[in-house]
């Protein structure tokens, strides 16, 4: 599951634009948007984040100095413990020529030792967007770990997975709790890609990071001027 | 039982203790969707999650009292929403399990007794 071999499935996919979020490590989403290039494939660089209350939370960013300072924070927040690479598998990491160059020996599955709350404020204050991954999961969820949703939180969306999304019939625009949801792939192997994507509606476009949180930002101020609120 | 003779059994700091509630049941988990499952009524609680949903938890199961082990953090937010909400918050360097064990003493030891 190399950034290179990622872009071209998605290239060879269709796919308008993708992100990669891997657990607590930020190389690889930096990786592939350098070798983007004339790819028609745009990304946004993200991560995948374990709070304290083992919440899966996804982090979006503008630009590689922001990322690079959430890598610093992580760090930082992880556990000191040593992956088991016969149980998780080696956290390898490539070069922009598709080479191995580095096994990751940190145990990226841990629990940052940050509160969800806090994380948040971090992820804003990097200038980041901060969104629950997979809110109804039963495991590493908000629904999971802390009970349920609470309106109040200054989330900019959240996530559901991809089985919810096509249960519930949801579209792009949709809010649960006042809050946007977007779904992905959340691809784990190459024959993923692909398999799930969702669709902007004409009257919106999401190409890159500032018109995803444009249009988030849009849908959220829309939903406090409905009457019905 | 009362509250404050728990607190004397098993050592507990307290944090927000507002009124000496009959606590009937236990419930020990740290993910917060198995104790709305699964929490008894007038029951104290312990787990190590102190996030502040932990509250609304509580008030949703009549949960009386929340033990946090582990001596973990608890932020200024949850125990102002526990005094406003009227939960009783402890805290312990205990673990669980070994909060759990002098609980158990306390509420269920009487059928060994009998």
């Amino acid at each position: 599951m190399s950034p290179q071999n990622i872009l071209k499935k998605a290239e060879q996919s269709g796919l308008n634009l993708i992100a990669i979020t891997d657990h607590n490590a930020i190389a690889h989403s930096i990786l592939i948007s350098k070798i983007k290039k004339a790819s028609p494939v745009n990304i946004i660089l993200g991560v995948e984040l374990t709070t304290k209350e083992e919440v899966h939370l996804l982090g979006y960013f503008p630009d590689e100095v922001s990322i690079r300072e959430m890598g610093k924070k992580i760090n930082e927040y992880l556990p000191q413990m040593e992956n088991r690479a016969s149980f998780f598998g080696d956290q390898l990491i490539y070069d922009q020529e598709g080479e191995i160059v580095e096994i990751d020996y940190l145990l990226r599955q841990n629990a940052l030792q940050i509160s969800l709350d806090e994380l948040v404020k971090l992820i804003h204050y990097l200038g980041g967007l901060a969104i629950p991954a997979h809110i109804n999961r039963d495991y590493c969820s908000i629904k999971s770990q802390i009970g349920f949703l609470d309106p109040k939180s200054e989330f900019d969306a959240v996530e559901l997975s991809r089985y919810e999304w096509i249960k519930n019939k949801c579209k792009i625009g949709d809010l649960i709790e006042g809050f946007p949801v977007i779904s992905g792939s959340d691809s784990h192997f190459l024959e993923d890609i692909g398999t799930f994507y969702f669709e902007v509606d004409d009257e919106h476009y999401i190409i890159d990071f500032d018109s995803l949180k444009y249009f988030l930002r849009q849908i959220k101020i829309e939903r406090f001027s409905r009457p019905s609120f | 039982m009362k509250l404050s003779q728990i607190v004397d059994h098993c050592s507990l700091k307290e944090v927000v203790f507002l009124s000496d509630e009959d606590i009937k049941n236990g419930y020990c988990g740290d993910l917060m969707s198995d104790v709305i499952a699964h929490a008894d009524n007038e029951s104290i609680w312990v787990t190590v999650q102190a996030h502040k949903n932990s509250i609304a938890v509580a008030l949703i199961k009549d949960i009386k009292a929340i033990i946090f082990t582990n001596d973990v953090e608890i932020s200024q937010e949850l125990k102002e929403k526990a005094k406003e909400e009227k939960i009783n918050l402890f805290k312990s360097e205990k673990n669980s399990f070994q909060i759990c064990g002098l609980l158990y003493q306390l509420l269920e030891g009487k059928y060994y007794q009998d």
